[in-house]
């Protein structure tokens, strides 16, 4: 009986095509496959055939068993999918979130530079914000009835300084008092960083609150000098504000630093601020009058202090026009950072 | 402080354009802070820092000019009068005055001012007044001190006398407005009334008018502090007691009255016919030389200066120097009262250089001599981590607060008072978060956000001292979950499931909720912190009248306060490895009716019976219903029992959970349902 090899191809291909279920491909696979199927009965016929007939008739056979074994595994793959599909998973339909909440913008800023800090090999200090006038002033070289008393002006408390007969205790007008703490408490070399909040009675408006934070550096050693002050500051100012920050130091009047000055900068992270200096900090040489009120033995030490706003440094880099907003915590601002 | 540049231009030759000079001044110290073009003129405003009161006068800032430029300055050239008796000036307190310079000129005439010189006033934003009175002021420009012109002729006795005011004395100042004196307050009087408020403004009755024929010119050193606080007390500020304040050098006053008395002649005509220099108390004495060596200069600024230029430059700035090889010897010019130590002589070569001039090195921050526990160190921080990792908004409030709003929490323990606080609202040092975190809430929920899971750390103050404290706000909904779109409303247990994660893994020991009653919180729905066996805080529902006052409505708040310092010290070092265990385990639920508040100790109980294969009790489900007896709960607990030797049996573990049972039945009353 002579096969048409042609032709059974192409029913083969015509059968699994026609398969819509995977009941009727498994009719479709005995049909050729199986044991009482087309390909064995061809296999069957090769004892009978004439050795010319047999080569041809194996070949045949052969790729018959092939195209269907294929056509059938692909076909039952394509069946299986389409049956699914009704039931796959929407993986466009969003994640479920557990609602992380967030850090406050000002908290990840004093933790930003403070990181900076630390990595120069600073560590954290914090002091009290009730003070006394000998850490707030005195101790700073800000006399009594001084008009640089006025760049600090102050709330006072109405409880008695302990230390002090007749004195009241105050709220810290700035973060340097924690200088003569630190430097009162530990001995040299050290350098040391203190965050925290301020208060001043400044009525509340877009850029101005009476609390606000600020950031305290202070390094002390034998030998340190007004270009090591230059060096470091700049280094933070490249880490924190971008590499092609421009800075300039510019003189200024502290009275617990001598020389002193005030660093201004342009970086295009300040959007919209391209091309204005912007005073981003104040620092100076550590005053020896400074250090006699921590007790340091005259000219034996040397040092650097620095200060700087925190609310002033988010305001710049996130473009926030108004200082109340950090206080106003709406939880729409709070969850953008 | 203004600075004209046509004013300038007659006492320098700079040579430099507006925004050049600007430039310059503000990179040595004279922050220009604006420009200004007015007319042919161009005015600068320059902050003067309160260490250079010299410089709040055109001479002193062309002398600043005068070392940036190098350049000679030109000062004008003043006349010298000699005193005599013919003036009756007394002063009474030699500490509130200093010195007093009293010149009587009569027969001028008053008349408008110079034409050139007026328009430098007008860059001032003084008004032309008269010849007289704008003499005043343009030497207090010119100059920096501060001068007042009495007519004569309405002085009283003839007399000037420095005093301070009487208790209840009036006076009427050129501003027209009455002022009542005491006697922290310094005064000119004449004979019989106060004619000026020292240093701070003058009396309209006194003053110079069309009509005036005799002057008596006042040029005077007064006491900064006494002028400040008279100037607070007051409320009232002048261009004169802005630079008294500040401080005026004590031999300025005569150059000052004798350039005003140069002035007067030569535009007012007159002659003068008395002049009394009253000195009550003499400056201190000559200024101490400052030696300042190459050496110096190297260990202050790491870097060399040349000191031929430092000399040039601190010659230019008034000060007298003597140069040697290696050092320079520098006397302070009289109206530098800031250079006193080498500190401030090396700070005045650098700033006319430029700091950014000068070379700059990293230091090497050295290693610290301060040891610092990283635990406590980190701790807000990883709190903060975890309670932002559980689903909490940051939030920084304010430390003040009024009493009404701390009143409005029915809060009544001790509190820290602000002696000068700016509004009522913000006179108090808050003693609890409280009312600060229900404004937070209140601001929020009028915006639509009433979904809340806020905290804050920060302080509450007490008269003991400043405490680091957690607050914890809760309301609405819990986080939503398309899966299961019923949300659930937050409660208590979401603030005690927070803290109790949080401290469990900043392994703070044994923090427990006990029932406890506190006025901010509705009754019976509140609990005492404690940590380690002390009151660490409170927690619980914000009383509905409370949450009425903050304007907070249809919403339950949920509030929690903890001292973290009290945390931060019960925190117990990392623990042992504990092997896993590979046995088994096996759970055994029991329902029980309880008495309120049991929980803590059916758990120790169990815990201590367990004979070690108790491993874990779970609270499964709370019941609440009324087949309970009355003043009971019903508990679901699921108890799992584990061996970390051998697999339990079940006949073991039934038994062991009977004898459990019995014993909770028996210690603790309760029932098994």
């Amino acid at each position: 009986m002579p096969w048409d090899i042609e032709k059974i191809k192409a029913d083969v291909s015509w059968d699994v095509q026609a398969a819509g279920t995977p009941d009727a491909l498994e009719a479709v696979r005995l049909k050729y496959l199986g044991k009482k199927g087309l390909v064995p009965a061809m296999y069957a016929g090769l004892g009978s055939a004439s050795s010319d007939e047999k080569k041809a008739l194996g070949k045949g056979a052969n790729d018959i068993k092939v195209l269907a074994e294929n056509l059938i595994t692909e076909r039952k793959a394509a069946l299986l999918l389409s049956a699914k599909k009704a039931d796959a998973l929407d993986v466009t339909i969003p994640g479920v979130q557990r609602g992380l909440g967030s850090r406050h913008l000002l908290d990840q800023t004093v933790e930003e530079i403070c990181d900076v800090f630390k990595n120069m090999g600073f560590v954290i200090q914090r002091g009290p914000e009730i003070e006394s006038e000998f850490y707030n002033f005195s101790a700073l070289n800000i006399p009594l009835d001084h008009p640089s008393r006025d760049s600090f002006d102050t709330f006072y408390l109405d409880a008695k300084d302990p230390a002090a007969a007749g004195r009241y205790l105050l709220l810290r007008s700035h973060t340097s008092p924690g200088q003569v703490r630190v430097m009162q408490k530990h001995t040299p070399p050290m350098a040391v960083i203190i965050p925290g909040k301020v208060y001043r009675p400044d009525a509340v408006d877009a850029s101005h609150s009476f609390m606000f934070h600020q950031i305290e550096g202070l390094l002390v050693d034998k030998n340190v000098t007004f270009a090591d002050l230059k060096g470091l500051l700049t280094a933070f100012c490249r880490k924190y504000f971008g590499e092609d920050v421009k800075m300039r130091f510019r003189p200024h009047f502290f009275p617990f630093t001598e020389p002193s000055a005030e660093v201004d900068i342009q970086s295009n992270i300040f959007k919209g601020r391209a091309g204005k200096w912007l005073e981003i900090l104040g620092c100076g040489m550590v005053h020896p009058k400074v250090f006699e009120a921590a007790g340091y033995p005259a000219g034996e030490h040397s040092g650097f202090a620095f200060g700087m706003g925190v609310e002033r440094i988010a305001m710049l880099k996130h473009g926030i026009g108004d200082i109340r907003t950090f206080v106003e915590n709406d939880v729409r601002f709070l969850k953008q950072f | 402080m203004k600075l004209s540049l046509n004013w300038l231009n007659q006492y320098i030759d700079h040579g430099l354009t507006a925004d050049e000079l600007s430039f310059r001044l503000t990179m040595a110290g004279l922050e220009v802070e604006h420009v200004e073009k007015a007319g042919n003129d161009t005015v600068f405003e320059i902050e003067v820092t309160p260490n250079r009161p010299d410089c709040l006068s055109m001479l002193g800032l062309a002398r600043e000019v005068s070392a940036i430029v190098d350049k000679e300055l030109k000062v004008p050239v003043v006349g010298v009068y000699a005193d005599s008796a013919s003036v009756d000036i007394s002063i009474e307190n030699a500490a509130d005055c200093a010195r007093y310079i009293g010149t009587r000129i009569d027969g001028i005439s008053v008349r408008p001012f110079a034409a050139d010189k007026s328009l430098f006033l007008q860059a001032f934003g003084n008004k032309p007044i008269s010849n007289i009175v704008d003499i005043t002021n343009f030497v207090l420009f010119e100059f920096g001190q501060p001068l007042h012109a009495f007519d004569h002729d309405k002085l009283e006795g003839e007399k000037i006398i420095v005093r301070r005011a009487r208790k209840g004395e009036k006076i009427i100042t050129l501003d027209d407005v009455e002022r009542t004196l005491d006697e922290s307050i310094l005064v000119i009087a004449d004979a019989r009334k106060p004619v000026a408020i020292a240093g701070i403004m003058g009396g309209r009755d006194t003053g110079v008018t069309a009509s005036t024929k005799r002057v008596l010119l006042e040029s005077a050193s007064f006491d900064l502090g006494i002028i400040r606080r008279a100037s607070r007390k007051l409320g009232l500020t002048s261009d004169s007691c802005y630079r008294f304040e500040r401080g005026i050098a004590w031999r300025t006053a005569e150059a000052a009255s004798n350039r005003a008395t140069d002035l007067i002649l030569e535009l007012a005509g007159g002659t003068v016919v008395g002049r009394r220099d009253v000195v009550a108390k003499e400056p201190a004495s000559q200024r101490t030389p400052v030696v300042v060596s190459v050496n110096d200069i190297q260990k202050l600024l790491g870097a060399p200066l040349d000191l031929v230029r430092a000399e040039k430059i601190l010659k230019r700035l008034g000060c007298v120097v003597a140069a040697a090889e290696k050092a320079i010897t520098v006397i302070p010019p009289y109206f530098r009262n800031d250079i006193q130590i080498k500190e401030d002589v090396i700070e005045e070569v650098a700033r006319i250089v430029g700091y950014d001039n000068l070379p700059m090195t990293l230091p090497q921050v050295p290693a610290v001599n301060i040891v610092v526990d990283q635990e406590k160190e980190t701790f807000h921080s990883r709190l903060t981590d975890c309670f932002v990792g559980l689903g909490y908004n940051q939030v920084v409030t304010y430390a003040l607060v009024g009493s009404a709003a701390l009143a409005k929490t029915n809060y009544q323990g001790p509190v820290i008072k602000l002696q000068n606080a700016m509004s009522a609202e913000q006179e108090l040092m808050r003693p609890t978060a409280l009312p600060n975190m229900l404004v937070v809430a209140a601001a929020n929920m009028n915006r639509g956000q009433r979904d809340l899971k806020l905290f804050e750390i920060g302080k509450k103050y007490l008269p003991g001292g400043e405490r680091w404290i957690l607050s914890v706000l809760v309301s609405g909904r819990r986080d939503p979950d398309w899966r299961a779109p019923k949300r659930q409303a937050l409660d208590l247990f979401d603030i005690k499931g927070a803290v109790e994660e949080s401290f469990g893994r900043l392994r703070v020991k044994n923090c427990v909720f006990t029932q406890a009653q506190d006025a901010a919180f509705d009754l019976g729905q509140s609990a005492a912190v404690m940590i380690d066996g002390k009151a660490a805080g409170k927690a619980g529902k914000v009383a509905d009248d409370i949450l009425g006052k903050f304007d907070i409505k249809k919403a339950a708040v949920y509030f929690a306060e903890i001292d973290i310092e009290i945390a931060c010290d019960a925190v117990v070092p990392r623990p042992k490895f504990a092997a896993i265990d590979e046995f088994p385990a096996m759970v055994r639920d029991i329902s029980l009716a309880v008495k309120e508040g049991s929980f803590d100790a059916i758990k120790t109980l169990c815990l201590e019976n367990g004979q070690g294969v108790l491993k874990r009790i779970d609270f499964v489900e709370l019941y609440c219903g009324d087949k309970l007896e009355a003043g009971h709960k019903g508990y679901v607990l699921s108890m799992l029992y584990q061996s970390s030797e051998r697999t339990l049996t079940d006949d073991e573990v039934n038994g062991l959970h009977e004898i459990i049972v019995a014993k909770l039945i028996e210690k603790l009353g309760v029932k098994r349902r």
